[in-house]
This record gives C-alpha cells, structure tokens and sequence, in this order.
C-alpha cells in the first residue's frame, strides 16, 4: 500500500522580485511626499527616493522577466503583470514628477523681476482677519507665495 | 520657515504666507503644521496679480500662485526674491535669515 515514490516534482522557485520590486517602489515614491520632503537637501534633489524608486522598478523588470522566460502558467503571467504595474508605474511617475513635472511653471515676470515697492494688500487671514501689508511697516516682511492645495 | 520663525522675528520681521485657498483651507494648513505667522487667502489673485506671480492653469481648478518668495525692508521696498523654477525646490531658511541680517 506504499505510495508510489517518485521524483519529487520540482517545487516551483518562488519569484521574491515580484513583491520585493513593486515595495521598493511604491515605498520609495510614497514616503517621498509623506517623509522626505520634510528634509530641504532630500526634498530639493530625491538622493534617497529615486535611487530607491528606480531599484524598484529593475527588481520588478527582473523578476518579470524570469516569471516569462520560465512559462510561467496563466496565474504567474497575470501575477507579473500585476508587479510590472505596481513596480514600473509608480517609480516612472515619480521620475516624471521630480524631472518634468514640478518645473512646469511659467517664467518669471519681467514686472516681478523688476518690482521695487512691494504692492499694498488687504487680504483675510487663516481666521478671516483682514492683514494689510502696509500694518507691517517699520518691521523687515518675510512674503511667500505658494501654490495651495486649490 | 516656521522652523526658523524665532530667529526670523528676533531680526524684527513678520512672516506673510499667500495663496488662493480659502480661509478655511488656511486655517487646515495652520493647525496640521502647527503655523504661527498668518496665512492668507488671495481668492481673486489681486495680491498675486500685483507681484506678478499668477501660474496660469497651474491648479486643478484655474490660476494659482507660483511659489515665490520676496523679502521687504522696514519702507516696503523690495531687497531681496526667489522665483524658483521647481516648485519642488524652495528657498532654504538659512538663506532667508542671512539676507534679512543685511537688511538694515
């Protein structure tokens, strides 16, 4: 009544690179925004977020690769598909924010460039108090313009 | 530059932050970062028009304010401006302080 012993199948090699790639990417583009831009010389050139987006994306073209060249079945196909997607997508979208992206802004007018007397305004505060730049005369004024969450 | 706010006002200056957010998203901003200089909301960019510094198109719902930073002396005059080109990349506050002790 033995059980016929055979060969033991080969187990299939688990392909680690399909989750380790899309983390690494996902991880470096995330924490990017949620981590890094805290600090002004990792947020002004990404030293830590890109490397690790684009390590990302390789691992995730490796281990893609492997899934295909070694027919994986119909389910390990689709699974690589999905981590092509999760590791490319996210390290790309960050490459293209950090590189195109966030210097889309127009160029500076020649009016501003120029500016001597900075422009008298009345605008409300963050408790809809009404400030006017000229209340600040006699001190020196810090004035920064940024974009918002709009 | 609210890290900095101590040494900035030690220099006898006040910190102004503008953009087109309403007060209501000024005041979000106030208390997740903890903010003690006034934000204010510049909703028909009139304050943005007069120092030039509309981004056409720039936000999801119409013009913005592109990131800009002008420094003003005790008469109102204008020492000092920073008009990046990366909205990614800001003046440091360091800098800020450096020219704020050259400004008499």
């Amino acid at each position: 009544m033995a059980t016929p012993v055979g060969p033991p199948a080969p187990a299939p090699r688990r392909n680690h690179a399909l989750w380790i790639g899309p983390l690494l990417a996902l991880t470096g583009t995330i924490s990017y925004f949620t981590v890094f831009v805290r600090w002004p010389a990792l947020r002004d050139v990404p030293w830590v977020n890109l490397p690790l987006a684009a390590l990302g994306a390789i691992v995730t073209l490796v281990g893609a690769r492997q899934a295909f060249r070694r027919g994986a079945g119909r389910g390990g196909r689709a699974l690589a598909a999905v981590s092509l997607v999760l590791g490319v997508l996210p390290a790309g979208m960050f490459a293209a924010y950090v590189f195109v992206l966030s210097s889309l802004l127009p160029e500076p007018s020649a009016a501003t460039l120029a500016l001597a007397e900075a422009p008298e305004f009345a605008l409300p505060d963050h408790r809809g108090d009404i400030v006017r730049l000229s209340e600040l005369r006699g001190r020196k004024v810090v004035l920064t313009f940024y974009r918002g969450h709009w | 530059l609210q890290s900095r706010l101590t040494e900035i006002r030690s220099l006898d200056a006040e910190v102004l932050a503008v953009s087109v957010d309403p007060p209501e998203s000024s005041r979000e901003i106030v208390e997740a970062h903890g903010l003690e200089f006034p934000v204010l909301s510049d909703q028909s960019l009139a304050a943005i028009d007069a120092f030039g510094v509309r981004h056409p198109g720039g936000g999801l719902e119409g013009d913005i304010a592109r990131p800009a930073l002008f420094i003003l002396d005790r008469d109102g005059r204008v020492v000092w401006r920073d008009l990046t080109d990366d909205w990614r990349v800001r003046v440091r506050p360091g800098r800020v302080l450096e020219v704020l002790a050259a400004t008499p």
